[in-house]
């Protein structure tokens, strides 16, 4: 049963489409548990629910065929849902449109992709906008239950969380972040999170949208290797929460906080244990040595773990 | 009689003078979003919302802000909002500000400060034109109005 914080939460992404995709979504029985909206220049709109891939009639039926009755975004709809997401405010996001995405109230994640302007083989506009993909977020407190009593039933240890695309990575940290920050467990540790993309806080006018616990700061925005510097130069975490960890700049930060004694908790992609091995970024980052385990979270099951890793495994 | 008519001749000249204030209160706030802008990149909705708690900014904005909050697009809730404000109806203001309005929120930064900057500026030549008529109106019109009542009189008489 979906909770109304998290009705709210999807409402307000439903609240940017337009006014046709709006009522039809608003129709639709499955409305509350979207997961994806996939939205194309002249192509039919598709919606990822928890049941699968579907396409949505005028009135709100989901369908698995493409007919001519379902809907289909033309380019003006794709221009002005656009304009819509923005807040009709494209200078507002320039650079996040420049990555491909756009983070809105409520934590949910848009990729945005078109015709990229590029100099000196850097993105420096987007024009022609042709697709766009709502990646709805949703709030489950309780989702690290199993992970924490795992993981730091013996003291608040370094982790990785690895899972594949949609696999509940992000979801995992937030609720970290609530339970070490917060006193459910009585820990009140001090976290500090990275949240370049403003998925795990969801900060919306200087104010954190999702709970992340009572002492916890967030620094949203800001790229994941300055954002860890800010943190160990002027907040002193206990723990430092930061998702996604791809470049060297990160991990340079992440030595610098593991010789600086803060621990890490972090999340990176990979589906399977032997993508976790063939990755030199993950053996660098635990070439710290502070990392002891990898959570590998499943696939199938949202939030559930698939397997716990240790760090000897993978340096082997 | 005759200062009825000084009177009515200096409500004339008070309206020309409020008019200029209100142009200055217009470029005042486009000097403010464009600094909004620049530093913060703020949002419209959110720069407008803030901008419209100010007295000093046109009321337009007021407006425009309970538009938004209603669900309206930034396009039509500007063209509304302005084509609705009685101090710059059937003006060059208006004109300028309607056009400014198509292009907000469209382009990036850069784009939206040159928008803005071109439409100030604009207002601000306009205002330097209504400064002076307002000037000369100040002194003519209380003395039309001193004279057309004395014309009056003598009529009368």
């Amino acid at each position: 049963m979906i909770n109304t914080d998290n009705i709210k939460r999807i409402e307000t992404a439903f609240s940017r489409l337009t006014e046709g995709l709006h009522s039809a979504i608003g129709l639709c029985p499955e409305k509350y548990s979207i997961r994806e909206m996939r939205f194309r220049s002249g192509r039919p709109a598709v919606i990822v629910t928890d049941k699968g891939t579907f396409f949505i009639s005028p009135c709100g039926r989901l369908t698995t065929i493409p007919s001519s009755a379902v809907i289909r975004t033309n380019k003006d709809e794709i221009k002005e849902l656009f304009l819509r997401i923005c807040g009709y405010s494209v200078h507002s996001f320039t650079e996040s449109i420049n990555r491909g995405y756009i983070t809105i109230n409520g934590g949910h994640r848009i990729g945005v992709a078109g015709t990229a302007v590029t100099e000196n083989g850097k993105i420096i506009a987007v024009r022609d906008i042709e697709c766009i993909n709502f990646r709805i977020a949703r709030e489950i407190k309780g989702a690290a239950n199993v992970i924490f009593n795992e993981c730091f039933s013996d003291g608040i240890k370094s982790v990785i969380i690895a899972g594949p695309p949609a696999g509940g990575k992000t979801t995992v940290l937030r609720d970290l972040a609530r339970q070490l920050s917060g006193d459910e467990r009585g820990l009140l540790k001090k976290v500090f999170i990275c949240d370049e993309r403003g998925e795990i806080a969801a900060s919306f006018g200087s104010e954190s949208q999702n709970d992340i616990g009572i002492n916890c700061d967030v620094a949203t925005g800001y790229p994941k290797g300055e954002g860890i510097m800010t943190g160990l130069r002027a907040f002193s975490p206990d723990i430092i929460i930061c998702d996604e960890v791809s470049t060297d700049d990160e991990i340079s930060a992440i030595e610098c906080g593991v010789n600086s004694g803060v621990e890490f908790i972090l999340s990176v992609h990979a589906r399977s244990e032997e993508e976790l091995k063939s990755k030199p970024l993950l053996k660098r980052l635990l070439a710290t040595g502070a990392f002891g385990r990898i959570i590998l979270l499943s696939a199938d099951n949202i939030c559930s773990i698939e397997k716990i890793i240790k760090a000897g495994d993978i340096s082997d | 009689m005759i200062s009825g008519c000084a009177l009515a001749g200096k409500l004339i000249a008070d309206n020309q003078k409020n008019r200029c204030e209100y142009q200055r209160s217009i470029i005042s706030f486009l000097s403010a979003a464009e600094n909004r802008i620049k530093s913060t990149k703020i949002p419209f909705s959110e720069l407008i919302d803030e901008m419209s708690q100010y007295e000093e900014y046109p009321v337009f904005l007021k407006k425009c802000n309970s538009l938004l909050r209603g669900g309206e697009t930034l396009r039509n809730a500007w063209k509304i909002s302005v084509e609705a404000d009685e101090n710059i109806r059937k003006t060059d203001s208006e004109k300028l500000l309607s056009a400014m309005g198509n292009q907000l929120g469209a382009t990036d930064a850069e784009g939206q400060l040159l928008c803005i900057g071109c439409c100030r500026r604009e207002i601000e030549r306009k205002l330097v034109d209504e400064e002076e008529k307002s000037r000369k109106y100040s002194g003519i019109f209380p003395a039309l109005g001193v004279l057309a009542g004395v014309w009056v009189i003598i009529l009368y008489i």
